[in-house]
């Protein structure tokens, strides 16, 4: 089966460098390899709203918006457009911000020939990471309904698969209309409508397989209007229970859109997992028996970057952000690793200690640090 | 300082639970061992410049970090980062039986000691 021809959009405000770019990478590429231009935000926008992109390459200094403000619509407009910076300017504080903003890699503007050759490269190796069939919707902020609305718009015919615990479904796509869809005993706009309620789990698009029975047969723009609808009146369905087996920190059910600051400190114990490994300080010394945890900061947020419970978060953005960050960088890093799935980072610092955990339906960020026990003075001990 | 640490990466031995492990220079070259199947010297390699990245970012949310622990269902990567931008990465086993903890730590420990070791 021939190979879908990659989309790439170059995004940089020097017009003779666009027109260069285009020239020297179409060569690089021949026919494997779209390529669209735009010099400014504005342009970037309208052709990611017609074109389904597939690696979008941008500089950061633009006069208007600029890249980094451009990389945090991206990632919430576009979450599955990779993303990559190209700059003149290639700062540690650059890079660290840019990766921190959504960007898979942060290139330096090559001066020769060898070096585009290089950055086509590795641009072509990134493409390629994008799995031609099937991919993971965790934490991308994308959701099954912006899934389907593509799939559809793209005329596609696939299957998507939809796990949540217990529960497993699917719904059937056939040239850009959905035909049917099954989950248990429900099945058609029944099952459809109870699948896109359900408030996380995880989905792959695989190829399409024709199902044993057409279901549905209304338009896929009515049917998605129509599921919003009932998800909006009778409330996100709960997953079932036992869809997270880590047995970390789960808050209670919280309504969708409803942000709920809480003045109770957290109970830590369950939150904060007890690593296999005995955890030690900063100077290498085990913690003593009388130090006690204390939570210094929690944030729970949904796969889309909501946020679900925080208690004393000084950065809400920010630790969304670093959540976003995470899910990606844990993805990079396992490829051709047999490490399954990734579970949480545990990040020890100087008396204090990070947790982030991203889970199937929602990531966890919490900070805590080591404090002496009543009736002792002075500073954290060991 | 690059050669003292590429001498005792290449010198040390391994420890009951490692699966692979690698060292990456400020200048972003690498030197990596394995022992594990399905750990490839690329993929480790790859594999650190996501945790070089993560060192990056946590520093950029004020977040100082001594050593990050990405935990996986299958395996655990133990990450230090020097003062000098020297990163160690240990892909550990997650059966804590069979893992050698003090060796695990004295592996951490030296790999410290010799930038204090080359400082004096």
């Amino acid at each position: 089966m021939a190979q879908r021809r990659k989309r790439i959009l170059f995004v940089d405000d020097e017009t003779g460098l666009l027109d260069f770019i285009r020239q020297l990478m179409g060569h690089f590429a021949g026919p494997a390899w779209e390529i669209f231009t735009a010099p400014d935000v504005s342009k970037a926008l309208g052709i990611l709203q017609e074109q389904r992109i597939d690696l979008l390459v941008l500089d950061i200094h633009m006069p208007v918006v600029d890249g980094l403000q451009f990389l945090n619509l991206l990632q919430r407009k576009f979450p599955n457009v990779l993303k990559v910076v190209l700059t003149g300017e290639a700062t540690e504080h650059h890079r660290a911000t840019c990766l921190s903003n959504g960007a898979e890699l942060f290139l330096e503007k090559p001066r020769d020939e060898g070096g585009w050759r290089s950055v086509y490269a590795t641009l072509h190796e990134l493409t390629r990471f994008q799995p031609e069939e099937g991919f993971r919707g965790v934490l991308r902020r994308v959701g099954l309904q912006d899934v389907l609305q593509m799939e559809c718009l793209a005329r596609n015919s696939s299957l998507l698969k939809i796990h949540a615990g217990s529960v497993h479904g699917a719904v059937y796509v056939k040239d850009g209309q959905i035909i049917h869809a099954q989950c248990g005993s429900r099945a058609g706009e029944d099952a459809f409508n109870y699948l896109l309620g359900l408030t996380g789990g995880e989905f792959d698009v695989q190829p399409y397989a024709a199902p044993a029975t057409q279901s549905i047969s209304g338009s896929w723009e009515f049917l998605l209007m129509e599921a919003a609808r009932k998800r909006d009146e009778q409330g996100m369905t709960t997953p079932p229970p036992g869809q997270s087996d880590s047995g970390f920190f789960t808050p209670a059910p919280v309504p969708a859109g409803e942000r709920h600051t809480s003045a109770v400190v957290p109970v830590i114990e369950a939150a904060v997992p007890a690593a296999e490994v005995p955890w030690e300080d900063a100077s290498g010394a085990a913690r003593g028996p009388s130090a006690r945890p204390q939570v210094d900061e929690l944030l729970v947020c949904s796969l889309q970057g909501e946020v679900l419970h925080e208690w004393q978060c000084t950065n809400t953005n920010g630790r969304v952000g670093f959540l976003e960050f995470l899910s990606q960088k844990a993805r990079q890093l396992a490829q051709g690793l047999p490490l399954g799935e990734f579970d949480r980072l545990e990040v020890n610092g100087d008396g204090s200690r990070v947790v982030a955990q991203i889970q199937p339906d929602r990531a966890l960020f919490v900070r805590t640090s080591q404090v002496p026990p009543e009736g002792v003075e002075g500073t954290v001990s060991p | 300082m690059k050669e003292l640490v590429n001498q005792w990466f290449e010198q040390s031995d391994p420890f009951e639970g490692i699966l692979a492990c690698g060292v990456r220079y400020p200048d972003q070259t690498a030197v990596v061992k394995t022992w594990a199947d399905g750990f490839t010297e690329v993929a480790v390699e790859s594999a650190l410049r996501c945790v070089v990245d993560c060192f990056q970012v946590l520093h950029l949310n004020r977040i100082a970090p001594v050593r990050i622990r990405w935990v996986y269902h299958g395996a655990v990567l133990q990450c230090e980062k020097r003062q000098d931008g020297t990163c160690l990465g240990v892909f550990l086993t997650r059966e804590t039986a069979s893992l050698d903890i003090v060796g695990l730590e004295r592996f951490f420990a030296e790999f410290q000691a010799l930038a204090k070791a080359a400082a004096l």
